[in-house]
């Protein structure tokens, strides 16, 4: 026998005569994955169907009876509809609810039953006493499933509920407590636990806030709480709320999502209603609010920013300059000569000037404005802001670094240039250059501009890794089409396809859980959608696709990227009425929420969404709305 | 060739020093990656760095039970990189039946994680027990055919003049 043959005949030997081995990695590899699949199964939910809307609507009339005092009407076959679990039955008042109670029956005719009769007496001890029942609203809750998740380590049970669309519950032994989605978006317990690198964003339910609320609505001592055997558990709803002289509307999320576009039309009608969303911001003296809360009728954040106030003055003007819209062209003046009177100032030793307060300037500030200002001149030809454009472009050029790079933040007071960069500033005054030139047509600025764009797209990304990844570069896109073709460069097309295909991975398609809507930008089904993601970055991939058509390589997938993305966002702009939770539906119409976790309206979501519409609507055409 | 305990010179030094490496590699995930203080992931990687480095330490130092050391911590290393693995698909299934889908990013973090986890937790302390495996007499017979000449030569040594 052969050296090598006797070495696998031991070797051999030595594995046979560890039978113990081979079994134990055997089982640990079935153990593994069957548990795999039983963990999968035991924790996925099996939706039941709910009755129909049709029965639904039949049912509400029936409960608006009740309320009203007459005699609720039979509900024929609409009776016989079995439900899935238990119902809630709210009814709506101004965005709070005046009637609110859980119920468990086997049938909606079971279910009106019970509900008309806890209505009349809710009534009947006046309850309903100055309320207008024709503007109330009747929104019932079907629970299509439950099961049960983690409740330790309490990280694990964070994660064990999808955003806005799981309730969460508390079995008990002697009942069942719920917090439904609604629930615990107006209490803000969604994307509320753990905290995202960054410290502004959090993600998971904050389940011991939800607990503490659950046990406390028990009215149960807190000794019990062992005997009671509490079990967390999550539960997923088909929320249906009235709708007048029509079907029941789905909610989710606590509203009602739009139907996805038809036409461009309807891209540039979204951006209209933004454009008046904007205008109804605007202060008596150009500053906008800065944001808006449905839910609670009043702002949310009292800070402010400057760039985005100027961010929103450049979508006002890009919007009058795409469609000619006067309200936009007045609210976007109204909203310079707020900076031009308030915030424009002489720079101590800088030339030109710039745009803020206190003894540090920003970048961003300065170039947004430009970039308004510019837009402004290129819709009206008005000349009003070229004095203020020109000082401001003067102020940026002598941001500019020799390399092609910005200095952002600037001390007037002690002459310094801070060597920090932060995120967009470089792309923001790239574009407010672009766009000065275009109105100034000042040459010199070109070899300014070619500079810029040239470290944004190579030096400023050529490291070890730079494929893998990019930052936030929708300014440096929009910055690269607008110069074309006085600046052109293979390159800017390069980096901006890579861009686009990076966030290609990351687009969501129809029907992909848990969300199902195509078109938003997210890493991981943890965190919830976000707006504001998807229009930045489909400003972006306009102006690739624009900027690959200006230079003979049209990019359809780019194309289709955009298609998905403004549908995703026409869905998620708020209707005149979008959700019965809001005190006045008709102040958030048009606005854009922050996400599907954040209902509040900021003026800089709705820039950036109305500026990707209008952007999208001169590349797609009707016939390409429809998902391939 | 020095053949301390039944084990190679060359399998002892490079298992020593993969010890030594590994241990200092999993002290640096636990003290520096892994900020958050989550015990069952503190305690057991603890365990197993301070197991790993004791045995590497023995091996490279040529102690005599530092062979049974290193199968020790080599047995111990695998058990919880078993564990780890099967934590984390369960973990993947589990995230898989919340959400109905992982998404691209959360999948490719958990790919990332068991083949990270693969190499160091599982395929390394599989060969290092497969080497560092008992010598049956068949074994020693062929390691004895493998370095026939030093035997011979000891042989000759012995021998009464």
């Amino acid at each position: 026998m052969s050296d090598a043959t006797s070495g696998k005949g031991s070797r051999a030997a030595w594995w046979r005569g560890r039978p113990w081995l081979r079994d134990g990695l055997a089982a640990w590899a079935v153990v593994t994955l069957l548990g795999s699949m039983i963990i999968t199964r035991c924790v996925r939910l099996d939706l039941a169907e709910p009755p129909a809307p049709e029965h639904v609507a039949a049912a509400m009339a029936a409960l608006r009876d009740a309320a009203a005092g007459r005699v609720p009407g039979d509900l024929g076959d609409a009776g016989r509809a079995a439900l899935p679990g238990p119902v809630r039955v709210l009814l709506w008042h101004d965005g709070l609810p005046a009637f609110r109670q859980e119920f468990e029956a086997p049938t909606l005719g079971e279910l009106t039953a019970q509900a008309a009769k806890a209505l009349g007496e809710a009534r009947v001890a006046g309850r309903f006493d100055g309320i207008d029942l024709e503007q109330a609203r009747f929104h019932l809750s079907f629970v299509v499933a439950d099961g049960a998740v983690l409740s330790w380590p309490v990280l694990a049970a964070s994660a064990s509920f999808v955003t806005t669309l799981d309730g969460v519950a508390l079995r008990l032994a002697d009942s069942t407590e719920r917090l439904y989605p609604d629930d615990l978006l107006r209490a803000r317990m969604y994307s509320a636990f753990l905290p995202l690198p960054g410290g502004q964003m959090k993600a998971g339910l904050d389940v011991p806030k939800a607990v503490e609320s659950l046990w406390l609505g028990t009215h149960l001592p807190d000794e019990t709480w062992d005997e009671q055997q509490p079990e967390l558990r999550r539960f997923r709803t088909v929320e249906l709320v009235e709708r007048r002289g029509g079907l029941p509307e789905r909610l989710i999320a606590g509203r009602v999502i739009n139907p996805p576009p038809q036409t461009v039309d309807d891209y540039r009608a979204v951006a209209l209603e933004g454009v008046r969303w904007l205008e109804r911001m605007l202060q008596p003296n150009g500053r906008f609010q800065y944001d808006y809360d449905p839910l609670a009728d009043s702002p949310f954040d009292f800070g402010y920013s400057l760039p985005r106030h100027s961010g929103s003055a450049y979508f006002l003007a890009f919007a009058h300059r795409k469609t000619g819209d006067a309200v936009a062209r007045e609210a976007a003046r109204r909203a310079l000569d707020y900076v031009v009177e308030r915030e424009l100032r002489s720079c101590g030793e800088a030339p030109g000037r710039c745009v803020g307060q206190g003894s540090v300037v920003d970048a961003g500030s300065a170039a947004l404005t430009a970039v308004a200002m510019a837009e402004y001149e290129r819709g009206t030809g008005e000349g009003k802001y070229l004095e203020p454009l020109r000082q401001l472009t003067e102020f940026l050029c002598w941001l500019q670094e020799p390399d092609g790079d910005f200095v952002h933040m600037y001390d007037v007071s002690q002459n310094r240039r801070f060597p920090e960069r932060l995120l967009y500033y470089s792309g923001e005054a790239t574009l407010a250059l672009v766009e000065a030139y275009r109105v100034l047509q000042d040459p010199a600025l070109l070899d300014r501009i070619r500079a810029a764009l040239d470290f944004l797209t190579t030096e400023n990304w050529s490291f070890f890794g730079s494929a893998y990844f990019y930052g936030e570069e929708h300014w440096t896109c929009i910055a690269s089409y607008e110069a074309f073709p006085e600046v052109q460069s293979d390159a800017y097309l390069e980096f901006c396809e890579g861009f686009a295909g990076f966030l290609r991975e990351m687009q969501t398609e129809e029907g992909e859980p848990p969300f199902g809507y195509e078109g938003a930008y997210v890493v991981t089904p943890f965190l919830a959608p976000r707006t504001t993601p998807v229009a930045g970055r489909t400003e972006a991939t306009v102006a690739t696709y624009k900027l690959g058509e200006a230079m003979g390589r049209p990019n359809l997938v780019v194309l289709e990227q955009v298609r998905r993305s403004l549908s995703f966002l026409v869905r998620m702009r708020y209707a005149p009425d979008s959700s019965p939770l809001f005190q006045l539906p008709g102040k958030a119409a048009g606005g854009m929420p922050g996400g599907f976790d954040d209902p509040v309206v900021r003026i800089d979501y709705v820039q950036h969404a109305g500026n990707a519409l209008l952007g999208g609507a001169d590349v797609l055409a009707d016939y390409e709305l429809g998902p391939p | 060739m020095e053949n301390r305990n039944e084990i190679a010179r060359n399998v002892r030094l490079g298992l020593g020093t993969g010890h030594v490496v590994l241990a200092i590699g999993l002290a640096i995930v636990l003290l520096v990656a892994l900020r958050a203080r989550y015990l069952p992931v503190d305690l057991t990687l603890g365990l197993v760095a301070t197991l790993l480095a004791g045995s590497g330490a023995a091996l490279l130092g040529g102690l005599r039970q530092a062979p049974l050391l290193a199968r020790v911590s080599a047995a111990v290393a695998l058990v919880a990189g078993l564990a780890f693995t099967t934590a984390l698909i369960w973990t993947a299934a589990y995230l898989k039946g919340i959400y109905g889908d992982l998404g691209r990013g959360a999948s490719a973090f958990f790919t990332l994680m068991v083949f990270t986890i693969l190499p160091y937790l599982v395929v390394y302390p599989a060969l290092a027990l497969f080497l560092l495996r008992p010598q049956t007499g068949e074994t020693k017979a062929e390691a004895s055919k493998i370095e026939p000449p030093k035997a011979e030569e000891a042989k000759e040594e012995r021998r009464p003049e």
